[in-house]
């Protein structure tokens, strides 16, 4: 690009083919444009330009005007003149955001929109409730075959991941009992501590996180996209509650299966503890299973199953509430996904707080 | 800016003796066709008519089974990935349902192509947004996201997307498809605008009638994987082949039971029994 200066006139020849570039250049010089009172662009040489180039020129006529410089075109084509008189004129207000809030705003907006989630979780379970008493006692109906498929998805074919987990806690709570144990000559007590540990405690959370990270994310991503999907309000218009129709047979599975689940993983998990015992502590395996047989009552397999019943609760209600309060398209569904998952295993581990803390202060069937 | 009134034909796309398809199975065969520079050629085909194929395959999508596919004179397939693209930035595409990626802004669908291409001034990519999309008839929207603006808006932000880089040849998948007619009017009219201002040529696959008596320069009427005439809508609609003729006088194939079902009156009057 060439430049001269008439008296207070700066003249710039542009050539060739403009494009990105050459545009990249032309900005840079218009802007540092000092002591003239008029900018002639000057296109005779020019053989071809894209809109790179009159984004440039848009902005920068605005801007010498500001400071008192006129900027305008000379020897132009009427093919060229009619390209730049079909572009839109720059305005001001383009691309503003609209203005940032205070933290005080954000902070009481985003607890209103907490609390109102709250109550529409409430909501959400009571008509779950209402759904499944409908199909109980007033003879509707729900998708066919949904409980089967749903009980093989959430329960059968997660049970291989959860056996493996189980044995596996189950030798690792061994050889710390071993460790532990050894100290004081009670080497017996690995078969106590590994029985009421896991029926207590890890097989019902082991289960537990296993399924909200694997069938929860599923139900919600599922849901979430048939939400995306108009499905959902397909299902409506035709008259069949999605929540009947597709939340209760979920709900229905998941409840039934992880507790089925929860007490293989008891199983599974006193194994591998068994394994310890045997291998690395040199108890007989009869002994083993003895000590664990007079360790684990029924009340602390009761106490795992209930609890796993309050825990495929939270993982279902939340799963399919996140899957159907899905909003915008594509990335709401992983959106969901991630808040069912989150929201899952944080519920679950405060339950179970709540749910130890209660049977050790009240005791008995708890 | 490039003018649209060329004094030579040239062709952007030419395809010789192409057989295009999935796996083994052939959808189309032998497909000889030039699309001019300049021009905008309208695709036209039933469903299932080996449209979308014959697009995928054009923009290097799907290689030809058989055959030489030319883009811009340019052999797609036999390019390797650094060439292709940046050739990539000379074609654009709206997509049917547009593409729009739903986790960024309006603004930032349509200056993804620049941001990634050029090494322009955000002031600058700023104000070429601000003007493609002032030119679909968008104002005030850059800020939302895909998901909170209609579906023909978004279609429009798709055009401003693949018009930004000022490509020498758009696709577009079925444009007008779920809008209403003076949306899709104003659509039409804004791809008018498009090709005339910036002397692109324009590949469009539709089957709005409508549209293409106004949009299209030349019409390609595909059916059962072949090419059955190409010509301007005036031509075509005089045309003598039956399934061009059916298409632009809107006749549905007349079903005369042939297959011998027919309907269950028939079932029931007793004369079928009869004539079985």
């Amino acid at each position: 690009m060439r430049s001269e200066t008439k008296g207070k006139q700066l003249w710039l020849y542009l050539e060739g083919e403009l494009s990105a570039q050459e545009a990249t250049t032309l900005h840079k010089e218009l802007k540092s444009i000092s002591g003239h009172q008029e900018v002639i662009l000057d296109f005779s040489a020019v053989e071809s330009f894209d809109s790179s180039i009159i984004a440039v020129i848009s902005i920068c006529v605005e801007e010498l005007a500001q400071r008192n410089i006129v900027l305008h075109v000379e020897n132009i084509t009427d093919a060229q003149e009619e390209a730049l008189a079909l572009m839109p004129a720059k305005h001001d207000n383009f691309g503003l955001s609209p203005e940032k809030e205070s933290i005080l705003f954000t902070l009481g907006e985003s607890t209103l929109k907490k609390s109102r989630d709250v109550l529409l979780y409430i909501r959400f379970c009571a008509r779950i409730a209402l759904e499944t008493f409908r199909i109980m006692f007033m003879g509707k109906r729900y998708a066919k075959g949904e409980l089967t498929n749903q009980s093989v998805a959430i329960g059968v074919n997660a049970f291989p991941i959860i056996a493996l987990c189980s044995v596996l806690i189950g030798l690792v709570l061994g050889f710390q009992a071993a460790a532990q144990m050894t100290e004081f000559g009670g080497i017996e007590y690995v078969a106590n501590l590994v029985g009421v540990g896991m029926a207590r405690e890890f097989g019902p959370l082991m289960t537990a996180i296993v399924l909200a990270g694997r069938s929860g994310s599923a139900m919600a991503a599922e849901l979430g996209t048939m939400q995306v999907q108009e499905e959902l309000d397909a299902l409506r218009v035709m008259g069949l509650d999605p929540e009947r129709y597709l939340v209760v047979p979920r709900m229905f599975a998941i409840i039934i299966m992880g507790p089925g689940l929860t007490l293989l993983s008891i199983l599974l998990g006193i194994f591998g503890g068994m394994l310890i015992g045997v291998f690395y502590v040199d108890m007989t395996a009869l002994f083993y299973a003895y000590r664990t047989i007079t360790a684990v009552g029924p009340n602390d397999i009761w106490h795992g199953v209930w609890k796993s019943f309050v825990f495929s609760y939270l993982i279902g209600s939340i799963a399919c509430y996140c899957g159907m309060q899905i909003q915008g398209g594509a990335s709401g569904v992983g959106k969901a996904t991630t808040k069912a998952v989150v929201m899952s295993i944080f519920m679950i581990i405060f339950a179970d707080s709540i749910a130890t803390g209660l049977s050790t202060v009240v005791g008995g069937w708890l | 800016m490039e003018t649209s009134t060329y004094k030579s034909k040239e062709a952007v796309i030419s395809l010789k003796g192409v057989d295009a398809g999935y796996g083994d199975t052939v959808i189309l065969s032998n497909v000889n066709l030039e699309i001019w520079r300049g021009e905008i050629t309208a695709l036209l085909g039933g469903s299932g008519s080996g449209k979308s194929t014959l697009l995928k395959t054009i923009i290097g999508l799907l290689p030809p089974i058989k055959g030489e596919v030319r883009l811009l004179g340019e052999d797609i397939y036999g390019m390797d990935d650094l060439t292709r693209a940046s050739f990539m930035k000379r074609i654009g595409m709206l997509f049917q349902y547009g593409a729009l990626f739903g986790s960024q802004s309006n603004l930032d669908n349509v200056a993804l192509p620049l941001r990634e291409h050029t090494n322009l001034p955000e002031e600058v990519v700023r104000e070429m947004v601000r003007m493609k999309l002032e030119l679909v008839g968008l104002k005030g929207l850059e800020n939302r996201l895909p998901a909170d603006v209609s579906g023909g808006q978004r279609k429009r932000v798709a055009l401003a997307r693949a018009a930004i880089l000022d490509p020498e040849i758009i696709f577009c998948d079925e444009p007008s498809a779920g809008l209403d007619p003076i949306v899709a009017a104003g659509l039409d009219d804004v791809l008018r605008r498009f090709q005339r201002l910036f002397g692109m040529s324009m590949v469009i696959i539709t089957h709005e009638l409508e549209s293409i008596k106004i949009l299209a320069d030349r019409v390609v009427m595909l059916a059962d994987g072949k090419i059955q005439a190409v010509g301007t809508v005036d031509d075509l609609s005089q045309s003598d082949n039956e399934r061009v003729y059916d298409f632009f006088h809107r006749i549905a194939p007349h079903d005369d039971g042939e297959d011998g079902q027919g309907s269950v009156l028939e079932r029931v009057s007793g004369e079928w029994a009869r004539e079985q």
